[in-house]
Order: C-alpha cells, then sequence, then structure tokens
C-alpha cells in the first residue's frame, strides 16, 4: 500500500485557482476528478495539497486487473488463522486520508462502483465481507484522476461515476511557468528550460498531425535531467522527447529536425 | 547574372557527376518529413486549407509545400512563399551528400516560416508604387533577411549552425564583380555583408567598400536592436534612392539559394485579400502578441496601399471571387480572428460548391449557397426538384433530421433505403493483394499474433482451469466464515463477443478526388479490404455499410458486408466494386446503424465512420445544419451504447469534427498514404489489443 505523509512542501506551482477548489471541495467534504493529459502535473498537485492540509495519501495505480477486494480488502490465511487485511480504499477510509485513485478508468468497471457510496453525501464504505459499514471522517477525502481522449474507447468512465465528482481540468503550464518547472525540477538554467520548453511547443503542434500523445511536462523534465547529467542536448531530446512517442519514421525525422532547430 | 550562377551551378553539377545524382533529394521522398517539421514549426500551419490545388485530371493535390502546377520552382533560389504556400522545387542537388541537400530544403523552410514568423512579408506594399521593383526588393531582400535570421536563431538556437553551413556555401559560389555594372556591384557588397557582416569583400573595388562601408554599420545595427520589417523597408528605400543616383542599369545579382526569392506579386495579392477582412473581434491564444503585431502591421499597409481596395472591387468585378475568399479565410484563420460565424459558413458553401463541381466534372443545380455563383454562371437554382421522391427499389425507412435553426426535429424527413450493393468486383480485391502481399501478409500476422487465443477471463463461473488467486481468496473466506464467492475459474475465449463493430464508408461522390495522387476511393477500399483481413485474423465480429444520398428522400444505405455475413470472395467483390456515388447525407446512414447495433448482441458496440469530408446534399445539408444533425445522430446512438469515431482524410475536418464527435474520437490525416494502417491500427487501440498473448480480466 502507498500512504505518503508529505513532511516538506512538494515543489509546486498553482496556475490557476486549483488549490483553492481542492481546499473548499476538502472542506466541503466532495468528491474530486482531476481531468488532464499524462504528465502535467496532477499527481504532484495531489501531494501539495495533501502536504498544505497536512494529509497523508493513499494512492492506488489503477490497472485493468484491480478488483473490488483488492480496494476494498481480504481475509488472508496466516498459520492456520485468517487475517483481515484492509485495502488501501479502507485504509484510507479509516485514518481518513486522501485517497488518489491514479488512472480511474483502467480499472475494470464493477471495480469503481465500489467507490460509489463515498462519493455521495452518505460518505460510508460497505465492507461486505466483515459485515462492517465504515463511515468516513471529515479528513477523508476521494480523489480520481482521468485522462480523457487517449485510452481506448472501451475503458471510457461510465457516466454514472463521472458525475459524482467535481472536475478540474488539468493542461501543460504556460510557456513560462512550464520553463521555470523545468528548471527547478531538473536543475537546468533558465535558458536551457526554455528551449525545451520552445521545443515542446513544437512538438505538441504535432498533435493530432502524425501524433496521438505528445511531450508532457515531465518528459521536458526528464531531458533537463539527462542533460543536467552531462548527455548533449540533442541526444537527451531525442531519448525523452522523441523515441517514446512515435514510431513512425517520417514523424520521428519531422521532429528530429525540430530538435536539431532548437539546439 | 542568375543565368551565370545557373552556369556555375551546373559546371560544379557536371564536375561531380557521379557523386550528383547519387545525393540528389526529391522533394517527393521527404515531403511527409518537411511537412511534420513545417507543422512542428508553426502553431498553425500554412495554409492547410488554401492549398488544394486543382489539376486537370488529377482532383485535388494537397501540396502543402510542393509548388502549384504553374509554378515549380526550378532550384532553391527560386522558392517562394505567397504566405499561403511554400513553393519549393523538385528536387535539390547542390551539395555532394544527401545530408547538405536535404538541409537546404530545411533551411528553406526554415527562412519560410522566419519570413512569416517575423512579418517580413507584411510590408511589401510600401514597394507596390515603386515603378520597377526589382532593385528596392533585392535591396530589402538582403536587409530584411539578415534582421529575420538573427531573429529566428535567438529563438530557435540550432539553426544558428544549420544557416551559418548555407551562408558560407552561398558565399563560395557567388561570381566576381567584374561584369557588374556599379548599381549591381554595390548591391553584390551588401548581399555578401547579409551574409556575412565581418565579410572584407575581397574582391569588391575600393570605391564598392568604401561606399558599402557606412551600411554595414547600419545594417549591423538594424540587426542588432529588435527593429521590425518596416524598419529594412525604410533602409532599403533610402539605399535604393542612392543607388539610383548611380550609372548604369540593375539586372539583379546571383540569388542566395537557400533564401530563396521574394514574390511580390503573390505575397501582394495574398495581403490585398487579408485587408479587406475585418480585423475586429477576439485574437485567439498562443501567440497574441504576434498576432496583434500583426493585425497592426495590415491596418497600416491599408493606409499605405490605399489603392488595393479599388483593384479588388476589379478582380471582385472581373470575378476571381474564390481565391479571394480563399484568403480572407486563410488570413482570418492564420491571424486567429474570430469571424461571424455566418460569413465563414458562406464562404465554405461557396467555396465547396466549386469544389464539388470542379471534383467530379458533373453539373449539379446550385445550391442556396451557391447563390453568387448563380449570378455567374446562370445555373438553375431549384431545391423543389430536390425534393421528388426519386428513390426507386425497396420500401424506405423514415428518419427524423434535426433542424438546429428550430432547434426540433424534422419527423420522417429523410427516406433510407438499404440495398443490397451489386456492383462487385473480384478481380480489383486479387490485384491488390498481389501487389501489396507483403502488407497484408504482415497484417495478418500481426493481427494472428495478438488473436486473443490465450484470453484469460479470470473470476468465472465457470471455465477450464481453476483461478487460483479467486480459489485462495475464497478458502480465506471459508477459513473466516465468510460466504466465498462462486467465481474462481478462469475462462479461455478465443472470441471476443463482447465486440462488435461497424463500419460505415462514405460512398459519396467525392471520394472521386485525388489526395497526394493517390484517389480518397481507393485508399477507403483498401483500407476496408486491409481491416476485413485483420477482422477475419482476429476474428472480431464486425459488419461494413457504405451510404450516399441524393436528397432527403433517396438516402442509400449499403450492406457490404452484414454481421453475420462471413468475410470471402463475395466480400472482396462489394469492397472491389465501391464506387463514389453522390452526397453525403451522414444523419440518416448513422441512425439507421444504431439501428442495427442496436439489435446485435454485444457489450461493446463501436461505430467506426470513414468520410472524405463535410456533410453536403442536394438539397440544404451544408454547414453548421448538417453537423448539428450528424452531432446529434452520434449523440443518440451514444444513449444507446454505442460509441463513434471518425477517421477522415479532410484535413478541414479539425474545425467541425470535435463538435461532432468527442476529443480523441476522431483521427484526421494528413497522408491519405496511410488511411488503411491507420484504420486498423486505430480498431487496435479502440478495442484494446495491445500486444501478443495478453491476460485480460
Amino acid at each position: 500500500m502507498n500512504i505518503q505523509r508529505e513532511d516538506t512542501a512538494p515543489y509546486y506551482i498553482p496556475i490557476g485557482d486549483e488549490a483553492a477548489v481542492f481546499e473548499t471541495a476538502y472542506q466541503k467534504k466532495l468528491p474530486l476528478m482531476l481531468k488532464g493529459p499524462t504528465g502535467c502535473g496532477k499527481t504532484r498537485f495531489i501531494r501539495y495539497m495533501a502536504h498544505r492540509l497536512r494529509r497523508p495519501v493513499v494512492t492506488v495505480a489503477c490497472h485493468d486487473d484491480l478488483t473490488a477486494s483488492d480496494l476494498v480488502g481480504r481475509y488472508l490465511v496466516k498459520g492456520g488463522e485468517t487475517v483481515w487485511i484492509d485495502g488501501p480504499l479502507t485504509h484510507a477510509v479509516r485514518i481518513g486520508a486522501i485517497c488518489y485513485l491514479d488512472e480511474i478508468v483502467e480499472a475494470r468497471q464493477d471495480t469503481t462502483v465500489v467507490i460509489h457510496p463515498l462519493t455521495d453525501d452518505r460518505r460510508i464504505l460497505p465492507v461486505e465481507k466483515t459485515g462492517e459499514t465504515l463511515t468516513a471522517p471529515d479528513e477523508f477525502m476521494l480523489v480520481i484522476s482521468f485522462n480523457p481522449g487517449y485510452q481506448s474507447l472501451l475503458k471510457d468512465l461510465k457516466p454514472s461515476t463521472k458525475q459524482r465528482f467535481l472536475a478540474l481540468e488539468f493542461d501543460y503550464p504556460a510557456a513560462d511557468r512550464e520553463a521555470e518547472i523545468v528548471a527547478h525540477e531538473s536543475g537546468v538554467d533558465i535558458k536551457t528550460a526554455r528551449s525545451l520548453v520552445l521545443l515542446g511547443s513544437k512538438i505538441r503542434n504535432l498533435k493530432d498531425k502524425g501524433l496521438e500523445e505528445t511531450v508532457s511536462t515531465r518528459l521536458l523534465i526528464y531531458a533537463g535531467q539527462l542533460i543536467q547529467g552531462g548527455i548533449r542536448e540533442q541526444r537527451a531530446c531525442e531519448i525523452s522527447m522523441l523515441q517514446p512517442i512515435t514510431d513512425e519514421p517520417d514523424v520521428k525525422r519531422g521532429i528530429k529536425e525540430l530538435i536539431t532547430s532548437v539546439f | 547574372m542568375i543565368q551565370a550562377f545557373i552556369d556555375k551551378t551546373i559546371n560544379r553539377n557536371t564536375q561531380e557527376k557521379q557523386d550528383v545524382s547519387l545525393s540528389v533529394v526529391r522533394l517527393q521522398e521527404i515531403q511527409k518529413v518537411l511537412d511534420i517539421y513545417l507543422s512542428g514549426l508553426m502553431k498553425q500551419p500554412l495554409g492547410v486549407r488554401e492549398n488544394r490545388i486543382w489539376q486537370e485530371g488529377k482532383g485535388y493535390v494537397f501540396g502543402l509545400i510542393r509548388g502549384a502546377n504553374k509554378q515549380v520552382p526550378s532550384g532553391p533560389e527560386d522558392s517562394y512563399t505567397d504566405l499561403k504556400r511554400i513553393y519549393l522545387p523538385e528536387e535539390i542537388g547542390t551539395s555532394p551528400d544527401t545530408g547538405g541537400n536535404f538541409n537546404v530544403y530545411k533551411a528553406i523552410i526554415a527562412h519560410k516560416y522566419g519570413q512569416i514568423r517575423f512579418g517580413s512579408l507584411e510590408v511589401l506594399g510600401l514597394f507596390e508604387k515603386i515603378q520597377n521593383p526589382n532593385l528596392v526588393r533585392d535591396l530589402f531582400a538582403l536587409i530584411e533577411d539578415a534582421r529575420m535570421e538573427r531573429r529566428l536563431v535567438e529563438e530557435l538556437g540550432g539553426l544558428k549552425r544549420l544557416f551559418a553551413a548555407c551562408k558560407k556555401s552561398s558565399l563560395d559560389v557567388r561570381n566576381g564583380v567584374s561584369s557588374m555594372s556599379p548599381k549591381e556591384a554595390r548591391v553584390e557588397a551588401l548581399v555578401r555583408i547579409s551574409l556575412d557582416p565581418k565579410n572584407d569583400l575581397a574582391t569588391v573595388p575600393d570605391e564598392v567598400k568604401t561606399w558599402a562601408q557606412p551600411y554595414r554599420a547600419e545594417m549591423l545595427h538594424l540587426i542588432g536592436n529588435g527593429s521590425t520589417a518596416s524598419d529594412s523597408a525604410r533602409l532599403a528605400l533610402r539605399i535604393m534612392g542612392v543607388l539610383n543616383r548611380q550609372e548604369g542599369e540593375y539586372r539583379g545579382v546571383d540569388p542566395v539559394p537557400y533564401r530563396g526569392r521574394i514574390n511580390l506579386n503573390a505575397v501582394l495579392r495574398t495581403l490585398r485579400g487579408a485587408i479587406r477582412v475585418e480585423t475586429v473581434g477576439r485574437v485567439g491564444d498562443g501567440e497574441t502578441e504576434n498576432a496583434e503585431h500583426k493585425q497592426q502591421e495590415l491596418t497600416t499597409e491599408r493606409k499605405v496601399t490605399p489603392e488595393s481596395a479599388e483593384f479588388d472591387e476589379e478582380e471582385a468585378k472581373r470575378g476571381i471571387l474564390l481565391n479571394r475568399f480563399e484568403k480572407i479565410s486563410m488570413i482570418a484563420k492564420y491571424f486567429n480572428i474570430s469571424r461571424s460565424l455566418d460569413t465563414d459558413e458562406d464562404v465554405e458553401d461557396l467555396r465547396k460548391s466549386l469544389d464539388e463541381l470542379e471534383s467530379t466534372g458533373m453539373i449539379r443545380t446550385a445550391r442556396k449557397a451557391g447563390s453568387i455563383l448563380l449570378v455567374e454562371n446562370d445555373f438553375d437554382f431549384d431545391t423543389e426538384a430536390a425534393d421528388v421522391d426519386t428513390g426507386d427499389g425497396p420500401p424506405g425507412i423514415l428518419y427524423d433530421e434535426w433542424d438546429c435553426r428550430t432547434g426540433s426535429f424534422r419527423k420522417g424527413w429523410c427516406t433510407l433505403r438499404e440495398r443490397t450493393y451489386d456492383r462487385l468486383d473480384a478481380e480489383w480485391a486479387d490485384h491488390l493483394m498481389q501487389r501489396e502481399t507483403h502488407l497484408f501478409t504482415r497484417i495478418r500476422k500481426e493481427f494472428m499474433a495478438i488473436r486473443p487465443e490465450c484470453q484469460k477471463l479470470r473470476k468465472r463461473i465457470d471455465g477450464e482451469e481453476v483461478d487460483n488467486d479467486a480459489f485462495i481468496e475464497a478458502l480465506a473466506d471459508i477459513h473466516a466464515g465468510v460466504a466465498p464467492s462462486e467465481k474462481i475459474y478462469i475462462k479461455r475465449s478465443r472470441r471476443r463477443k463482447e465486440i462488435a463493430t461497424a463500419f460505415l464508408a462514405d460512398l459519396s461522390a467525392s471520394t472521386d478526388a485525388y489526395v497526394k495522387n493517390m484517389r480518397i476511393m481507393d485508399q477507403q477500399r483498401e483500407a476496408l479490404l486491409l481491416l476485413g483481413e485483420a477482422m477475419e485474423a482476429i476474428r472480431d465480429r464486425y459488419a461494413i455499410y457504405g451510404f450516399s444520398s441524393k436528397t432527403r428522400k433517396q438516402c442509400d444505405f449499403y450492406a457490404l458486408k452484414g454481421f453475420e455475413e462471413n468475410y470471402g470472395p463475395e466480400i472482396k467483390a462489394r469492397i472491389g466494386g465501391m464506387k463514389p456515388l453522390d452526397y453525403t447525407r451522414m444523419g440518416p446512414a448513422i441512425r439507421h446503424l444504431t439501428g442495427i447495433l442496436k439489435n446485435v448482441r454485444a457489450r461493446t458496440k463501436l461505430m467506426i465512420i470513414l468520410s472524405d469530408g463535410k456533410p453536403n446534399d442536394f438539397d440544404v445539408y451544408e454547414g453548421k445544419y448538417g453537423i448539428e444533425d450528424i452531432k446529434k445522430a452520434v449523440l443518440e446512438a451514444r444513449a444507446s451504447g454505442i460509441q463513434s469515431y471518425c477517421i477522415t482524410v479532410d484535413t478541414e475536418a479539425r474545425e467541425y469534427l470535435p463538435t461532432i464527435f468527442e476529443r480523441g474520437n476522431f483521427l484526421v490525416l494528413e497522408d491519405i498514404q496511410a488511411l488503411p494502417q491507420k484504420l486498423v491500427g486505430m480498431y487496435r487501440r479502440l478495442t484494446g489489443l495491445t500486444g501478443p498473448g495478453r491476460v485480460r480480466s
């Protein structure tokens, strides 16, 4: 189980009113959905908010084998005895943590149903096997992330699930902000960071034009880290911003030319 | 002078003939790469919608970069942009190695991008009144290019190397000044300074050197201090004034290959069109400052050339309407100016009407929006006739149509007939599969590999083997005194019964058009055939339908392959026999297919629409009306649990598809050649087939 306590404030630059919205949702005990492309800072935002609110975060990376008992808990046999082991969701409810279900669409649809009673005003979690019904403390908050658009059609979130959440939309930050973030996170100088962001924006121009997914802020930071570690700029960009996103020869070559135009 | 340059180049070419023939880079080979490169550089790609060039007998050519048929530049020095397209030579072979020749292409693209990015060409109106503009044009080019390139490399540092190499090789091939007139010698000196500010002007006479010295300083100053294109133009005009007092004529100097030339007339034509755009309105996101700057420049220019508006009136009288509309919509789009929707649509409609007339060579009655054409071409305008039920064959099914103007359905508005497709072509498929054996084999293998034979469905109530995880969990439950789950088996499934996919192909006349020398319909046929093979390999359930319409009374729906039909020679012959028919009234087809899918037992139902363009029909189905109807039909399908997806080769689709399909639920193909593989790839992605032997729960 992934429980994190943020003792020092994680680096995060608010872009809009997202922190205020999060805080209000927390106070009003409303569940929240973070929408946005991969690597734009959703997870970092959660950690940042967890620190601000002084709550631990229980993160569950959802995958397509994730079952309800993976979330809620199960009995295990230990030396002839059976022991009930809380799943991450149950645990988060018990300790009043922020429970973060990352990439919720990846989970089986019947799994997502178990979170429903936690999302309305009852805020309860029935644990069928133990016969318990847990009521979430005020400090508990449910947050899910969702990346619309890129997954397969089979994996759209059920409207009945979607409608239970407030939704905050995330996108890649504006150029100046993004450069600041890249510089801070990777340790490259601001000039290099700006060039990385410029290159990023050029590659993002290719979205829907040969590219299905483009470069995230995270990839820009990776590039910066490679450069900081002594890898040549062009090579670093190739490794972090070209190879991960496409296999098509022409698109690759085109992006390569963009890289050599910027660096 | 240009001749001398060409001679010299040819001489070089003959000397290195052996190498050169191997190192020549042809545009055709690298067009896609340049395309990607330019699209990356520019947020708003140059002329995606503007460069539909009509070619006799060939249909449309999306000449994003390639020159129009009339003016294919002969070499790099002849390349230019008219702000809508970049015109490139068919091949470049000036460098002894392929990399060098490719780099010339790249440098041209970067240079043209710079000209557009930094507003180089928008001040050319200043030279419009000048009698013989060649001198001032060349002066402006050499000053402005130096300024613009400086700005460009400040932004894109990597271009510094590229330009440096290009500048060096450009300097190397320049002719001496011995045969030049005093005017030409002076311009030549300035060109060398432009290419290399520290150039020692070695072969230039002393008097010219002395003359050029102050201008060197001025140029350096101008380049370094953040001046604008207008400053370059002013300096050019001033130097022209000075040079005009010199003896001798001006026949031009050697061109700088990678910088190409400034095509004054072509740019002015584009700008004239743009001036007429109402520049009011919101400036979109992104390069706001830049756009504002450009608007300003345009406004300035309007003042500079007041007669340009009159000229346009004349042009309009002569009936070159299409041309201007194109420019308006292009420039407006490029500058992110929002226009009123109506105007936009009118322009679109007009264009569309013209486009279609050309694309099929058929004569059709003009529609409402074609009223401008009406004046000119004296078409009959008669939608009443269109209302006559011309349908024959089986009795029709009536479908409602959404009317966005009244916000209500028109009850039973469209008559749809399901027809058997009887145009067969048995040979085509065999032919293609023989020709593309490799591709077909590969796709088949690829899909065989991911055939979900080993697909394991976990936690089932019955199955061939025990699901250990589930079993242990059940044991623990029993131990704890809790009722265990009975779902402790793994079931192997050969066929993913839960998925049923219907493909809906556009059979409208516009699929007869050519894109990059390929007929849309041929690509569609190939795509469907390839898909058939893939689906057979993977054994998913699918059906293929086609649609076409001729007014609301005659919407035809063809079953090319029903869900229950087996793929075989018959189906292949139907796909082979697919022909462009009439119009694109998509709403009824989607509604009908929704009905079919509703009766198919499957957990996930997909509808994948292959389209080549906007909706239209003989009677009104254009623009917002058609789009809103389709949107409604897609929503209805969704409400019935059917997911819709669209794949199109219409590059304009990016403007209207997002309003119909959710983000990620459509794909706009730039390269029609990629259609077959993209379609297959898309199916894989949509249905979550990601790799061989994947265990799915």
